[in-house]
């Protein structure tokens, strides 16, 4: 007699991004059915005389481990553009052909849980040229960084020390997107001229 | 065989388990940022753009002594001038000259210029004279870091009048030609490589 597994292969959890479902719930349940099937089709098939009263029962379970899919920040800089207006003071929003907003990923999500980690670096002259009228000029221009996991968002200051966190009860899925506004400087001090950079850190961790 | 199968089934269940590898606990992501300030100055406008030194002769038809004070005559104030590059400060003054034109030569005894002291202070820590005689007469302060003026701002002062020859000669025994008299003080900042 020859025994054969249902094509249970065709059920096999992928490590395809695209195809996990979120909590797994459906596919758990479909792996055991087909596995309890499994075994009853070998109990039957494996019947004989000489064992007519002999039974083999087993439960199979598997798990979907806790997720979150890739994203990236890019290869390119955001280019924020002029910092500066006629008076040599911080413009009050970025200039309009900045790029302000990145989409990090489209339909981010994670199928459990979890938090994501905002830090934001000041915007610095790269050049490090030193502040000789520290009471007039600056090499520093801090900014809000907002991201958003659709629904959920929050926003964090390069002047805070502390990182802000969004934190996601539940499984969630959207668009993951960086926003940047509010350019300023202590005292409106006027900044020097040059190159500036920055960065904005996201850490993202599962529960 | 019967339980033979069981332990196939397994070992198939574990072959198909998602990979545990594949569940991240933490992950992180730097998105760069750039941005540039252009090398830019800025001077506001003067409190007077017109100083008024008012009459300028005495009862001898000379320069008012007055007029010959170390004392400020009259006074401007930019409240906001500013580099935040590397820069230059040009100061540039002319003398006031007889705004009329007379058919006739400039009599030896009588002067159509007149010189004065024009200070600039509030830039850089020292303040800053010129006097012109000729046509134009000016200097350049280099400053190679970022400036701007104290919460006091620049200010012009304008002192020490004092008549000049046709040659452009100081000679306060000169008297002054009938008419208006006009000089011109001109601060230009420019940022520098």
């Amino acid at each position: 007699m020859t025994l054969r597994l249902p094509a249970i292969r065709d059920h096999a959890l992928s490590h395809d991004d695209d195809i996990i479902p979120l909590g797994g719930q459906g596919w758990e349940k479909s792996v055991k059915t087909t596995l309890i099937g499994a075994a009853t089709l070998c109990a039957l098939a494996s019947s004989s005389p000489a064992m007519a009263q002999d039974t083999a029962t087993f439960t199979a379970t598997t798990t979907v481990p806790p997720y979150c899919s890739q994203f990236s920040g890019g290869q390119t800089p955001m280019d924020l553009g002029t910092l500066t207006g006629p008076t040599g003071q911080t413009v009050a929003t970025f200039a309009s052909n900045a790029q302000t907003e990145r989409i990090l990923a489209s339909n981010y999500y994670c199928n459990a849980p979890s938090t994501i980690t905002i830090k934001a670096d000041p915007l610095m002259q790269a050049d490090n040229t030193p502040v000789t009228e520290p009471d007039n000029f600056t090499n520093r221009v801090d900014y809000t960084a907002t991201l958003k996991w659709d629904p959920l968002q929050n926003s964090v200051s390069s002047t805070a020390a502390n990182p802000e966190v969004i934190n996601a009860a539940q499984a969630n899925i959207g668009n993951l997107t960086l926003k940047l506004s509010d350019p300023t400087t202590d005292g409106n001090r006027r900044p020097i001229a040059g190159a500036y950079v920055g960065q904005v850190h996201l850490t993202i961790a599962l529960q | 065989m019967l339980h033979r199968f069981p332990l196939t089934a397994v070992a198939a269940l574990l072959l198909l388990a998602p990979g545990t590898a594949l569940a991240q606990t933490t992950a992180s992501s730097e998105i760069d940022l750039s941005s540039t300030v252009v090398a830019s100055c800025g001077v506001g406008a003067p409190s007077l753009t017109v100083l008024d030194l008012h009459e300028l002769s005495g009862p001898d038809g000379r320069l008012d002594p007055s007029k010959r004070s170390s004392n400020t005559l009259a006074s401007t104030t930019i409240a906001d001038a500013w580099c935040n590059a590397p820069n230059r400060l040009t100061f540039g003054t002319k003398p006031m000259t007889l705004q009329e034109t007379r058919a006739y030569a400039q009599p030896a005894y009588m002067a159509r210029d007149i010189t004065y002291d024009a200070t600039l202070v509030g830039w850089g820590p020292f303040d800053t004279t010129r006097r012109p005689h000729t046509g134009d007469d000016s200097v350049s302060l280099a400053s190679s870091h970022p400036y701007a003026t104290s919460s006091s701002g620049l200010v012009l002062n304008i002192s020490k009048l004092e008549t000049m020859t046709a040659g452009k000669v100081e000679d306060p025994s000169l008297m002054l030609e009938a008419g208006h008299y006009k000089g011109t003080v001109t601060i230009t900042l420019t940022t520098v490589n």
